[in-house]
């Protein structure tokens, strides 16, 4: 739980990423100056709404990020010490998979839908290591079997629509696992899925990252999620930071108004029936982030300078809060 | 056995009239099955049991909140109450009226009344369409308005859900996912309907506009003294906005009870289940329960007796042979399990 500043600790440390797309339409700062680290074997949750760049954070790491439209326009994306932004197509291939995998939200799609379950786990294994075809398969199923697909034997010689919405993110997760990584980057990995299944899959993230001792960066809307898997979060808003802290911290004392207004607005199973809680307004595109601090339209505690000047990285208490509500009086160091 | 459940649940509904309140909405025995054809002749090979043998009331001005995973039959039961899909047999009496039989004529009439709203507000809404026109085609189809009237209507329709008259002009790709979630709502408010099928209104929304539309929901609802059918996949939006829930498993009801007993005291073991699956926004609690093993079985051939026994955690040699009755094990609350069919009877 304690985040310890030892550099030995430290898995994955983005600084001041700024990913931005050149479109036709003109600039899309979709990632903006992002700055969070990633422990080892911890568990971080990224949280945000459709276009605060979390997801593009995600694929920044993974540079899967299309270039062009996109680039990486600054800063470093730090993995045990190397700069990934600096690394040859053939090296970052070797980090892909085998030291950071990656699974998505739509399990449907992200399966090739003419080659069998086993073939395609096959695939990932024998791309990192020198395994025979056949060997691969065997180790295809094991992994089947890691993440408690019911009869892996049969399964592996099975197409993905043979399989249902829960089975085939069991089966993305067996092949992001196949090679062990040390970084699990899950994208949205529950919102196609039932609840039930959810929590199932939830709990087989949550023993495999002990099992496997991994790090798991886990992007999500949803806040029972966070609350449930995070050891520490990152509040994303208009492809910056707004916030972070321990999972305690953020939900106990939520810092930005942005964070805030999410907690309250989430209709609770404990809580009677009534008028929610709202944050007002749209969320913005990235095309047409307002001036200043990018919450400020929507934020109930918006102030004069919120309007003309982007509100500078704070740490309070050991929290980072990016919004000027907390600058003035703490004198915060950027 | 489900002739025995059928009855009962039409006991149910007779008591709730009697009761003085009214049933805007009363399903008996609904079956909705669909042919799985195989071969040159397309020979019906086997049926997907979506909906089989459900009785339920909805009262007027109240919310009615469906519950169950995916293909457990749940948007198949509104669609077949909204006469989009025609009913194998059963009767859903609406108003008065039973429109599994309504001649075409007196369907048309009775379809005014009660209208959907879409999950998707991007494939639900004609791109090539200006708002002004989206709104109004309905009033096209059952009135007869001329165009300037049915305009007046479609701008006060979108003035009563928070946009204005000046978007009657624009296309809707110029609104983002909560305005155009908006518009649908305009839409089905437009004619005037005494029912509206919610049909995941917010889950494909970000979570910060989920809560103005939840709200705008409500407040038509007091407004207009909408009656609600409400399907969603997050069981706390279920939660905030109905009256009574109904949790349905493999096309069978199997708990249905105010909304405050299926949260607090769920009885059937998949109701519980599937609360004990609902992850809490607090970091400091814990989930209690079992979580359930395993997938929802085909629904074309569903496990014999309760179709939940393969996956419950109390399963008993009795549930793989007969099917639970649903009986009343609190006023208003009914369950469709044997742990409380034996006791009752």
């Amino acid at each position: 739980m304690a985040i310890t500043e030892s550099a030995d600790q430290r898995l994955l440390e983005i600084n001041e990423l700024q990913t931005h797309f050149f479109t036709d339409d003109g600039v899309l700062p979709a990632v903006d100056g992002v700055s969070f680290h990633i422990d080892r074997g911890e568990t971080l949750c990224v949280v945000g709404e459709s276009g605060c760049g979390k997801s593009v954070t995600a694929h920044s790491i993974m540079q899967l990020v299309p270039t062009p439209p996109g680039r990486y326009v600054s800063g470093s994306i730090n993995f045990e010490g190397r700069n990934l932004l600096e690394l040859t197509r053939e090296e970052m291939r070797q980090v892909r998979g085998r030291e950071i995998a990656m699974v998505f939200q739509e399990p449907m799609t992200s399966l090739n839908p003419v080659h069998t379950v086993g073939r395609q786990i096959a695939e990932a294994v024998r791309l990192h290591r020198s395994e025979s075809k056949k060997e691969a398969l065997v180790m295809a199923e094991e992994a089947l079997r890691l993440v408690k697909v019911p009869d892996p034997h049969r399964r592996v010689h099975e197409f993905p629509h043979q399989l249902s919405g829960g089975m085939r993110q069991r089966a993305m997760i067996a092949m992001a696992l196949s090679c062990r990584p040390k970084l699990l980057i899950a994208d949205e990995p529950t919102t196609a899925l039932d609840v039930t299944v959810q929590a199932q899959i939830l709990e087989l993230i949550r023993s495999l990252k002990a099992e496997v001792g991994m790090a798991v960066m886990l992007i999500t809307h949803d806040l029972g999620v966070v609350a449930e898997m995070a050891q520490r979060v990152v509040v994303m808003y208009g492809g910056k930071v707004a916030e972070q802290g321990t999972v305690g911290e953020v939900f106990a004392e939520p810092l930005h108004p942005y964070t805030r207004g999410l907690l309250s607005c989430i209709p609770r199973l404990d809580q009677e029936r009534g008028e929610l809680q709202i944050i007002s307004g749209q969320v913005p595109s990235p095309l047409r982030f307002p001036t200043g601090c990018r919450f400020h339209p929507r934020c109930p505690e918006a102030m004069d300078i919120c309007r003309e000047e982007p509100p500078p990285a704070t740490s309070k208490d050991g929290r980072y809060v990016a919004c000027w509500l907390y600058d003035a009086g703490q004198g915060g160091g950027k | 056995m489900m002739a025995a459940s059928a009855v009962e649940g039409v006991a149910a509904v007779e008591q709730g009239t009697a009761a003085g309140s009214e049933y805007l909405l009363r399903i008996d025995n609904l079956v909705k099955y669909f042919p799985v054809r195989a071969g040159a002749l397309g020979r019906a090979v086997n049926y997907v049991r979506a909906v089989d043998g459900v009785s339920l009331g909805v009262k007027s001005g109240q919310t009615l909140g469906l519950v169950g995973e995916s293909g457990c039959g749940k948007t198949t039961l509104a669609r077949v109450v909204l006469c989009l899909l025609q009913a194998d047999s059963g009767s859903v009496v609406f108003d008065g009226q039973d429109i599994v039989r309504a001649a075409p004529d007196d369907l048309r009439r009775l379809r005014r009344q009660m209208q959907i709203i879409f999950q998707d507000p991007f494939s639900s809404l004609n791109p090539r369409m200006k708002v002004g026109s989206i709104i109004s085609e309905p009033l096209k189809i059952h009135t007869k308005l001329s165009r300037p009237e049915r305009l007046a209507r479609a701008a006060e329709s979108l003035e009563v859900v928070g946009l204005g008259p000046r978007d009657l002009d624009r296309y809707p790709h110029e609104f983002s996912g909560g305005q155009r979630q908006r518009i649908g709502i305009a839409r089905a408010l437009v004619l005037r309907p005494k029912l509206i099928l919610c049909d995941e209104p917010v889950s494909a929304l970000d979570v910060s506009i989920q809560s103005q539309i939840l709200n705008l929901l409500r407040q038509l609802q007091q407004d207009f003294g909408l009656t609600y059918i409400f399907i969603a996949h997050g069981l706390n939006v279920i939660k905030h906005v109905s009256d009574r829930v109904a949790v349905m498993y493999l096309g069978k009801i199997v708990e249905e009870a105010p909304a405050d007993n299926v949260f607090r005291t769920p009885m059937h073991p998949y109701t519980q289940a599937l609360m004990a699956a609902i992850p809490v926004p607090n970091p400091a609690a814990r989930r209690i329960g079992v979580t359930l093993e395993g997938d929802v079985p085909s629904p074309l051939n569903p496990p014999p007796g309760c179709r939940f026994h393969t996956r419950c955690a109390q399963v008993m040699p009795v549930c793989s042979v007969e099917e639970p009755v649903s009986c009343e094990v609190s006023p208003g609350h009914r369950v469709a399990c044997h742990l409380f069919g034996d006791a009752a009877r």
